[in-house]
């Protein structure tokens, strides 16, 4: 067997591990790492005196230490309340009709999503949305539902808003003012179309309370921690913005400020340490020995050779079919693998095609993020909405979540697909 | 649902709870001559929580006379 034949072979254990969710998806990861090895030693991919400097090479340390620094910066801010300080407070303002409400949570889910993980916000919106339907004897599953999705579209924002980010912007360089540039107004649009379509499905529910007597101020437990993290929180943003004057990796940013925040923004950075997601980091880690596998065995680029057959029956429209490959893509499979094997294909689909890299890129961070709202296991947050709900004795089939989700998600798609096309002109 | 997801979530709904529906939990020891079945399921009996919400009320209301 030739190194490519072995390599697709690896690959396709990989694919199949990730699919069938026999393993946790970092472990299925670290598999496709250590056979990565073995069989990249076996054929002279790698080098056995040097191996370890082969390995940590191949792994993008400034993509992980963003990864690592952002999950201890938003969970330090989220402890302190913030997030539900704001729900509440909205809730508050537009009070007496839960159909206001939920659009108004709905809404707010995707801004948080832009600064927390999407598992972070869907637990913090989850668990005031249930709150707050109990007090208004309402039924929060369409609310709930709908918070899945938004967590997707907020997941488009920033650079730091989800991971698929932070992997398409280390590859192609992207600047964080880049998403704020070019991302962020279309995750706005996003959101005001949304808005549109959900305040007639949301549908009139009946209230049993009018008024919501409640103090907001009542969920911040350390009104000192609490002004300390926000502080530290607006300063690292700042940071990331300015990072083109300052210099420094990204990374590097995220870490120094996640430091900050630990030491002087947090009195439990023991649990803080605990809540970091580092099945993702390991994850991460693995893939990048994968995917560095990958391209020295060749099937890379035999992968773009195919791509590549395909775009040039639809040369103009590529990106937007590469945004709804990446979309279908990830409402099955998780979005991190799909980016991190896409990425480097669509660098060589780009100059066999002659397709700017950068209009790729961010199609693929369109579709990746947006594609997970299609299935009730397209994304962490729709799997725990779906959790949130049973756990409130509320059963969420998946006809009951295609009827409700594709319609507002083709909407989203669509949108994405139009101003992809508008990249590629401009 | 991953089980330290689940955690969280019920934490978190529980700090909330406290401020849109706020909630006491109190332990009421079974009395003499009560059946323990019979005494446990007061805990999910919604018309026992009622008289127990009125009394409440009622209670609120004689201390607050008695301290005038």
């Amino acid at each position: 067997m030739s190194v490519t034949e072995v390599f697709m072979l690896i690959f396709a254990l990989i694919l199949i591990l990730l699919v069938t969710g026999r393993y946790h998806r970092s472990v299925a990861a670290l598999i496709g790492a250590l056979l990565t090895i073995l069989f990249g030693v076996e054929y002279g991919i790698f080098h056995l005196p040097q191996i370890l400097t082969e390995l940590i090479e191949l792994i993008d340390m400034n993509t992980i230490l963003l990864a690592i620094g952002v999950m201890i910066l938003a969970e330090a801010v989220a402890r302190t309340g913030f997030f539900e300080f704001i729900g509440l407070k909205l809730a508050k303002l537009v009070g007496s009709s839960f159909r206001r409400i939920s659009l108004v949570l709905i809404i707010l889910t995707a801004f948080i999503t832009a600064f927390v993980t999407t598992i972070t916000a869907m637990v913090i919106m989850g668990a005031l949305t249930i709150s707050l339907a109990r007090r208004f004897e309402a039924d929060p599953s369409k609310t709930i539902i709908y918070e899945a999705v938004m967590t997707n579209v907020g997941g488009l924002m920033l650079m730091i808003s989800s991971i698929p980010n932070l992997i398409v912007a280390s590859f192609l360089d992207l600047e964080f003012i880049d998403f704020m540039e070019i991302s962020l107004p279309l995750a706005l649009l996003i959101i005001l179309a949304s808005t549109l379509y959900l305040y007639p499905a949301l549908g009139d529910q009946p209230t049993a309370v009018r008024e919501i007597e409640i103090d907001p101020w009542s969920v911040i437990e350390d009104k000192q921690m609490f002004y300390r993290a926000m502080l530290i929180f607006a300063l690292a943003i700042a940071l990331f913005i300015l990072r083109d004057f300052i210099g420094a990796p990204l990374g590097l940013i995220a870490i120094g400020c996640a430091i900050a925040i630990l030491a002087l923004g947090s009195r439990e950075p023991e649990s803080i340490f605990s809540s970091i997601d580092w099945g993702t980091i390991f994850f991460l880690a693995s893939f990048y020995v994968i995917v560095g596998g990958l391209e020295k065995s060749g099937v890379l680029e035999l992968l773009a050779r195919g791509v590549f057959s395909i775009s040039t029956i639809w040369t103009a429209a590529f990106p937007a079919v590469n945004m709804w490959i990446c979309a279908a893509t990830s409402s099955i499979i998780d979005n991190i693998p799909v980016t991190m094997i896409l990425i480097p294909v669509m660098k060589y689909v780009s100059q066999l095609a002659q397709i700017p890299i950068s209009v790729l890129g961010w199609s693929m961070i369109f579709g990746a993020n947006l594609g997970g709202s299609l299935t009730p296991i397209g994304a962490p947050s729709c799997i725990i909405a779906v959790g949130i709900l049973r756990r409130e004795g509320r059963f969420v089939s998946w006809s009951g979540w295609l009827k409700r989700c594709l319609p507002l998600v083709a909407i989203q798609l669509l949108l994405a697909t139009a101003y992809t096309l508008l990249l590629l002109k401009s | 649902m991953s089980g330290e997801v689940q955690k969280k979530y019920e934490e978190l709904k529980s700090r909330i709870e406290k401020t849109v529906n706020p909630y006491i939990t109190i332990q009421i020891p079974i009395p003499e001559d009560a059946n323990k079945q019979d005494f446990l399921e007061l805990e999910k009996d919604q018309s026992f929580i009622e008289h127990v919400k009125e009394e409440a009320l009622a209670w609120i209301a004689r201390k607050k006379s008695a301290k005038k």
